[in-house]
């Protein structure tokens, strides 16, 4: 079982007295059975246990989202509505044709859930045009 | 908008790539990166060092109500900085590494997203940041993943609370992804019906989309604060204006106030200024006695003053400043 911080638990519009939503996040149907839950995996950068956390709600460190990718990614994805990140980032890393491609999608999928299908329809040209000039090459 | 919107702010967290985030990190860890941190500004001529740790308690807690520093940072010196800069501040190991805000009066959320984003384009050229192509800048808390960013706007909503449409309010806000909170973040208290309404996620927006959605939510809110308070006073006309014009006369004579005195004279004011009642005080000169007047930064601000009657006095002095001649 996973406890939410009350942040996380309002953010998820999940009452601090329905502990069914808190199951349903990180709970053993995830992970098959409940032997299976990887409880003593720990991060090989800072030694953070899944386990904790699932039960404080904090990564220790940037390493801990990829060692751990895999068991929080219905999670993650739950609480991001499904999206990717499609903002700034830092100076040192390029975008990629594929992160750019990934970046549109995200923000075509965001456009068609607000039914904005003007901007939907000029992100879909976008990325028609980035995908036939990645065919050329 | 200004005798509605007190403040707008705009949050951006950063952690490192090299380092545990705090939650995990040991003090020797922590005060490496401090001292990495100060090395970092102390050229720049646009920030200030505060030497957090040698700050007391009560001089952390005037930087609370200044909100310059979250509650929970100032509960301890230990292992963290505070960079200051023109109505910014960097909290330094506070929830991430960096807690890079920045706070303007009234509504100016463009503003205060261009000040954090210089800082945060000072901070990247010195500083390798935790980042992932898909779910953006790493984060302690996994709901700040993306962007980061967490836009706010502290409003004043007298008018919508004791007409009962807050709760409406909070309701529909939720289902659009917004939260409301208290005036001084997480779990404090709503003090004088002042509110901080901010985006619960930053994931599948831009920065700019995110600033964007917010301006045209406070814009709706600020319709509705306007229409609830034109209402009461158009239904109860004499006891409004009466219970106005005796703040007004309070504020401008009294000789001691407490500070829930001064939270009712505040929003009978603002509400005067609305409804066309009071002419003789701007909203921004009103809000600015938030920055002043609160217990902790007039004791912080004024060594002299030693005890709670004091503190009263000099506040009843200085609200009559705001009055213009």
């Amino acid at each position: 079982m996973v406890a939410l911080c009350s942040e996380c638990a309002a953010k998820e519009n999940i009452n601090s007295s329905d502990h069914s939503g808190m199951h349903s996040l990180f709970n053993p149907f995830f992970f098959g059975t409940s032997a299976s839950v990887p409880q003593i995996k720990k991060c090989s950068s800072c030694g953070t246990k899944f386990s904790e956390i699932c039960e404080n709600s904090k990564y220790g460190c940037g390493e801990c989202y990829n060692i751990f990718r895999k068991e929080s990614e219905q999670y993650l994805r739950k609480i991001n509505g499904g999206f990717s990140h499609v903002g700034k980032r830092p100076k040192s890393i390029p975008v990629k044709v594929s992160d750019r491609l990934e970046e549109l999608r995200s923000l075509l999928a965001q456009a068609v859930v607000t039914e904005d299908y003007e901007k939907a329809a000029e992100l879909r040209d976008k990325i028609k045009e980035i995908k036939s000039q990645k065919e050329d090459i | 908008m200004n005798d509605v919107v007190i403040s707008s702010r705009v949050r951006l967290a950063r952690n490192l790539a090299d380092y545990p985030f705090p939650n995990r990190s040991s003090i020797q860890q922590k005060k490496e990166i401090c001292d990495k941190v100060r090395q970092a500004f102390c050229d720049n001529k646009n920030f200030g060092i505060a030497h957090f740790s040698s700050l007391n308690l009560q001089m952390r807690t005037a930087l609370v109500e200044k909100h310059l520093v979250s509650r929970e940072f100032a509960v301890s010196a230990d292992g963290k900085e505070l960079i200051t800069g023109s109505n910014l501040s960097i909290m330094i190991n506070e929830e991430d590494v960096f807690r890079i805000q920045s706070i303007l009066p009234g509504f100016c959320l463009d503003k205060a997203y261009e000040n954090v984003n210089l800082a945060d384009d000072f901070i990247d050229e010195k500083f390798m940041f935790a980042f992932d192509a898909s779910l953006g800048y790493l984060t302690a808390c996994p709901t700040n993943l993306g962007c980061a960013l967490r836009a706010s706007v502290m409003v004043h909503l007298p008018g919508l609370a004791k007409s009962d449409g807050l709760e409406s309010l909070v309701t529909s806000l939720s289902g659009l992804g917004y939260t409301v909170r208290g005036m001084y973040g997480e779990g404090s208290n709503t003090g004088g019906f002042i509110y901080q309404i901010s985006n619960m996620r930053s994931m599948g927006k831009t920065e700019n989309e995110i600033i964007q959605d917010l301006k045209k939510i406070t814009e709706k809110i600020v319709d509705s604060e306007h229409k609830a308070r034109k209402n009461i006073h158009e239904k109860y006309p004499i006891r409004t204006e009466d219970k106005i014009l005796r703040s007004h006369a309070i504020a401008k004579s009294a000789k001691i106030l407490s500070e829930k005195e001064f939270f009712d004279i505040l929003t009978d004011l603002s509400v005067g200024i609305t409804c066309g009642i009071i002419k003789d005080i701007s909203p921004e000169k009103l809000y600015g006695t938030l920055n002043t007047l609160l217990s902790a930064i007039i004791m912080a601000d004024n060594s002299h003053i030693t005890d709670g009657f004091e503190r009263r006095i000099y506040r009843a002095e200085k609200i009559k400043e705001i009055f213009e001649d």
